[in-house]
């Protein structure tokens, strides 16, 4: 049995399980987006901001924020622990991811709920 | 036009501070030889050169190296399969310690494969005759037994040269699924226990070059993923 | 058989990739480097200009890649995101980069083509991970279908954008 503490879930199937089901919600809100824009050329700014108005965008699109930071760190992990080997430069560089993916994350939900 | 140029791997810990390609010229005499036989030419020119071999028929797996970029069995690879511009570059299974020229340190391969318990476990009473096993439960071992342990594939792995000690390898995983999915196995929550962790089987990334390379055709991604399945409905 | 013994050096790389190393260990031969591996003083064969990549594995490093890469652009978009919600000044501003400047329909395009090929290499994952195309042959197609799918969305991507 292998240990770690920076990987994601509580187990390898954790995080690979967390991994596919956060591809597939981005998934779907990639396909929603680009088809959104494609079938909307003439997109206005009250469009937009209505669409981001509606509680179902809401929800989607924050579920889709989590699932950002879930599959960018399962992700980011296994890189960094592939190619980083000197300890201290590894964990420093999986800080500043993290301390990155949480910026993402609180920007997004100011964005979706700020005045 | 029969002159094969040849550049192999070379290094004595004896007498180099590092490893070099040396170059030579062998006549095959338009045969299309095995890369072994013309390893055997070499030597009996140059006796320094240093190479494992033992059955020549592709069944020990003692022969296995690094051919024109690709990883095989030096006695069932031919020149033909393999040759370019009449160039053949030996170089030794990528990733593992070299200990002198094509011969490499496989002690990182052994030492995974020890830790998926290779050897069948059940505490039943031993019965009268073997174990039984129908012909579909014995069918499940095609694929898997057959495995030469040539470390041809772990070495053509990616994740298994970044983290040779944590991540168990294709040969290694190929093993345990093989007896996880033996029927008179009983072990099985123990060894699905032991592979949970995020590196013993979830390095695999899905590169395949295992498959690739494989001489005796195996598919360790396919045992990999059945591995995941088990862990998965194991667990979920 | 004549034998000709023309030597030439290795490259060497103290580029050394295990956490017990010698980071800045140079050889005396200090133009060339030497892999090192794990806990050991032997090298280790691991230049990779060396070793044939059969099209599965390009694509999955490919796919690693463009992921690195959309995770920096993520600052693009939320960029876009927020600016684009917060006012209709904000809305034109975001409309009119992508639709004059040429910087930002360079790196919008980047972006669209890093996702287009991260996305159908993600869809050859969750394939494999039902056990679909995990031969030999399978994963060799699936890798051409990839590239190009991909490539196709790329050109796509590339029209919308400019």
């Amino acid at each position: 049995m292998v240990t770690n503490v920076t990987n994601l879930g509580r187990s390898g199937l954790s995080d690979w399980l967390i991994q596919r089901v956060s591809a597939l919600i981005l998934a779907l809100y990639t396909l929603f987006i680009v088809a959104y824009l494609l079938f909307n050329p003439g997109l206005d700014y009250a469009a937009w901001s209505g669409l981001f108005a509606q509680t179902w965008m809401r929800i989607f699109t924050l579920l889709s924020l989590i699932s950002i930071a879930a599959h960018a760190w399962v992700g980011l992990w296994t890189v960094t622990t592939d190619y980083i080997k000197p300890t201290g430069v590894r964990v420093g560089t999986q800080i500043v991811i993290i301390l990155a993916i949480f910026v993402f994350l609180v920007w997004g939900i100011q964005v979706l709920w700020g005045a | 036009m029969s002159m094969l140029q040849v550049s192999i791997y070379r290094y004595n810990p004896e007498t180099d501070s590092a490893p070099y390609m040396q170059e030579y010229q062998v006549d095959t005499q338009g045969r299309d030889l095995m890369v072994l036989n013309v390893l055997e030419m070499l030597k009996a020119e140059d006796t320094t050169l240093a190479y494992r071999r033992s059955c020549r028929e592709g069944v020990c797996g003692s022969d296995g190296m690094n051919m024109n970029g690709k990883n095989g069995l030096a006695c069932i690879t031919s020149l033909s399969e393999v040759v370019k511009d009449n160039k053949l570059t030996l170089r030794p299974l990528p990733g593992l310690p070299v200990v002198r020229d094509l011969v490499v340190d496989m002690g990182l391969f052994y030492q995974q494969y020890e830790r998926i318990q290779p050897y069948l476990q059940n505490d039943e009473p031993a019965p009268a005759i073997e174990r039984l096993q129908s012909p579909e439960e014995r069918d499940k071992l095609d694929g898997l037994y057959e495995c030469i342990l040539c470390a041809c594939c772990s070495t053509s792995c990616p994740s298994f040269w970044w983290n040779p000690d944590k991540f168990v390898g294709p040969a290694g995983l190929l093993q345990s699924y093989r007896f996880l999915a033996d029927s008179r196995d009983k072990a099985t929550r123990e060894r699905l226990a032991e592979l949970e962790d995020p590196f013993s089987v979830f390095r695999c990334r899905g590169i395949m070059n295992c498959v690739a390379v494989c001489p005796k055709g195996l598919n360790p991604t396919r045992a990999i993923g059945k591995i995941r399945e088990m862990l998965l409905a194991n667990a979920t | 058989m004549p034998v000709s013994a023309a030597a030439s050096p290795l490259p060497q790389t103290t580029a050394c990739f295990h956490p017990v190393c010698l980071p800045g260990a140079v050889t005396e031969a200090s133009q060339e480097s030497v892999y090192r591996a794990v806990n050991s003083k032997r090298p280790v064969n691991l230049d990779l200009t060396t070793i044939h990549f059969p099209l599965p594995a390009l694509t999955s490093i490919a796919h690693r890649i463009t992921g690195v890469i959309l995770f920096i652009g993520l600052i693009f978009a939320f960029w876009a995101f927020d600016k684009s919600l917060s006012s209709p000044a904000g809305f034109a501003a975001v409309s009119d980069a992508l639709a004059h400047n040429f910087l930002a329909k360079l790196i919008a395009w980047g972006l669209l083509s890093a996702l287009a090929f991260h996305f159908v290499a993600g869809i050859k994952h969750l394939l494999m991970d039902i056990d679909i195309g995990v031969t030999l042959e399978g994963g060799v197609k699936k890798a051409q279908i990839t590239v190009v799918v991909s490539a196709v969305l790329i050109i796509l991507a590339g029209v919308w954008v400019w």
